[in-house]
């Protein structure tokens, strides 16, 4: 858009050049012309120009200027994009470097810079600063150069084991792509570490529950076998061995009950029933459905109920499950003539009904205190005390903390016998004492 | 009925399991073929049994707290009192031992469970009888 002011500058100026003759015309303009560039260079004053010069050189100025302006902002965006760009590679977890041709580190990010100073930073150029195993980093320079007519989308990928100097076991997985004409590759590296580890503690609870589902079944199946070959005709020996069968079908069931129970659980697919439960209650239910066993071995087994309104939300069945093994621990482990005492009360602190089953019994030694929650983890003096399944304290667990948001405990002193506890949150503070 | 009526004593058999009714039920077995049972529930309790009793085979689990049964099979074979007494191990693990496990053990058969009561006397008789020989031949 015309400036009005410089055009009339123009018009003034074109119209004192009709007097001149072409070539003082020609000259003036090449005069002109360097007066501008000169001006334009801020060699000349403004104020020694003619007015329409002047304007001229005014209006050329703020050209340069904005043109000015304009490189610098893209500039200033072009940089913000690098920045950004650098910034979102240095947020991933994995680590990213560039390989030139030649297989020189050009670039890495963060968390690549983070691994070669965990491993001892040396020639940040060379890729076995971040790959701190020759064999691993041959292997990935190998894949870069090999990449070098494939087709650009083409990935190469290994994986590798760095062995940190207390004995620490990483994993990674790298994966090679080539970037450009010029032969520069992208490695990207992914611990995997944590993964194994997953996989590994799978695979043991695998083979662990394999071997706690094949001894109930040994006892079953040779069972099955003697009745078969006749080697039980008497009634006697028969009766014994069929009972032991029983049994031990009924503890396959139980592990078989609480390994689905625990594992929809920890995969986050149980379908827990929650509604208002009064957990008092419930206590007294359990407890009345164990007294007989507790009977059957001579043992004390009380309830203490502290008031009413001990109301929880959760499910009904869960936490019978809970108040059931704790109870059922007791019940099997006290030795004979012991008491057990289950209490209920409302925990003003944490705002939680606790129950707690404390008893008289041997205790548990202090080393196997840490692990006594874990599957299959086994007191060993308690072993043949009773056939449990190995499970029941790791459901409990699973159960309180996973399901209800609750806590679950237990302290003992060797000798002293044992408390076993859990809290899940109360309904309402109107239950909890102000 | 005598596995060898030669002998004083009944040919005796330890078993060792902290499953106390695979113990009987294995017992029960060994019993009604003629043998001597000795039970014990754990590789420590059948380390006295071996040292109080004269013991032709021991019969035992592997996984067992306190003294497990690869602990127990070791001691026996490092210790001259039990030369040539062969151990059939029992195992629930669902897979084979590593050699190096088995090094410097004596045990010369493993059966997996669950087991058949019929298979487990016939492997016992088997290995008695390849005990028997080599002492003889030694």
């Amino acid at each position: 858009m015309a400036d009005p002011a410089l055009l009339a500058g123009l018009i003034g100026f074109a119209g004192g050049g009709v007097a001149a003759t072409i070539a003082a015309m020609r000259w003036q303009g090449r005069r002109m012309r360097r007066t501008c560039e000169r001006a334009l260079d801020d060699d000349v004053d403004a104020a020694t120009l003619p007015a329409a010069v002047a304007r001229l050189v005014e209006a050329r100025r703020a050209a340069v200027d904005g043109a000015r302006r304009d490189a610098t902002l893209g500039a200033r965006i072009a940089e913000e994009r690098a920045t950004r760009s650098s910034r979102m590679l240095d947020a991933l977890e994995d680590a990213v470097l560039v390989l030139d041709s030649t297989g020189e580190v050009m670039e890495r990010n963060a968390t690549a810079d983070a691994l070669a100073s965990a491993w001892g930073e040396r020639d940040p150029r060379r890729l076995d600063t971040v790959v701190p195993s020759l064999p691993a980093a041959r292997e990935i320079l190998d894949l870069a150069r090999g990449l070098g007519d494939a087709d650009p989308a083409a990935v190469r990928r290994t994986s590798f084991r760095i062995v940190v100097d207390d004995g620490e076991e990483r994993d990674f997985d790298a994966s090679i792509r080539r970037i450009d004409d010029a032969g520069r590759c992208v490695v990207v590296l992914r611990e995997t570490t944590r993964e194994r580890e997953i996989a590994r503690v799978r695979s043991e609870f695998v083979a662990q529950a394999s071997h706690e589902l094949r001894t109930p079944l040994s006892s079953i199946r040779a069972t099955l076998e003697m009745l078969e070959e006749g080697d039980l005709d008497d009634p006697d020996a028969q009766a014994e061995m069929l009972a032991i069968a029983s049994e031990e079908a009924d503890r396959l069931a139980r592990l078989v009950d609480d390994m689905l129970d625990i594992s929809r659980i920890e995969a986050g697919v149980a379908r827990p029933t929650i509604e208002r439960i009064d957990l008092g209650g419930l206590a007294a239910e359990v407890v009345e459905g164990l007294q007989a066993a507790a009977d059957r071995r001579d043992l004390r087994l009380e309830l203490h109920v502290e008031g009413d309104g001990l109301i929880v939300e959760g499910d009904r069945a869960m936490l019978a499950t809970v108040i059931g093994n704790l109870v059922g621990n007791a019940v099997k482990y006290v030795p004979e003539g012991e008491r057990i005492s289950v209490e209920v009360a409302a925990e003003d602190l944490t705002r939680s009904v606790v129950v707690t089953v404390t008893d008289t019994g041997l205790g548990i030694p202090p080393e196997d205190l840490p692990r006594i929650f874990d599957k299959f983890y086994r007191v060993r003096r308690y072993e043949r005390r009773a056939r449990g399944t190995g499970l029941g304290l790791d459901l409990c667990r699973n159960i309180v903390e996973q399901v209800h948001r609750g806590r679950i405990g237990v302290d003992s002193n060797l000798g002293e016998g044992a408390r076993f506890w859990f809290g899940v949150p109360a309904l309402h503070a109107s239950s909890v004492a102000a | 009925m005598m596995e060898d009526p030669t002998l004083q004593r009944k040919t005796t058999i330890l078993v060792v399991d902290d499953e106390d009714h695979i113990v009987r039920v294995v017992a029960f077995k060994l019993r009604a073929a003629g043998f001597e049972v000795i039970e014990a529930f754990d590789g420590e309790e059948a380390w006295t049994r071996l040292r109080d009793t004269e013991i032709d085979l021991v019969l035992t689990d592997q996984q067992m707290p306190v003294l497990d049964g690869i602990g127990l099979a070791r001691r026996i074979a490092a210790d001259d009192r039990f030369a040539g007494v062969p151990v059939v191990m029992l195992t629930a693990r669902g897979f084979r031992l590593d050699p190096e496990e088995f090094a410097g053990t004596g045990i010369v058969e493993m059966l997996d469970k669950p087991f058949s009561p019929r298979v487990l006397l016939e492997r016992v008789r088997a290995n008695l009888d390849r005990g028997s020989s080599r002492r003889e031949a030694a």
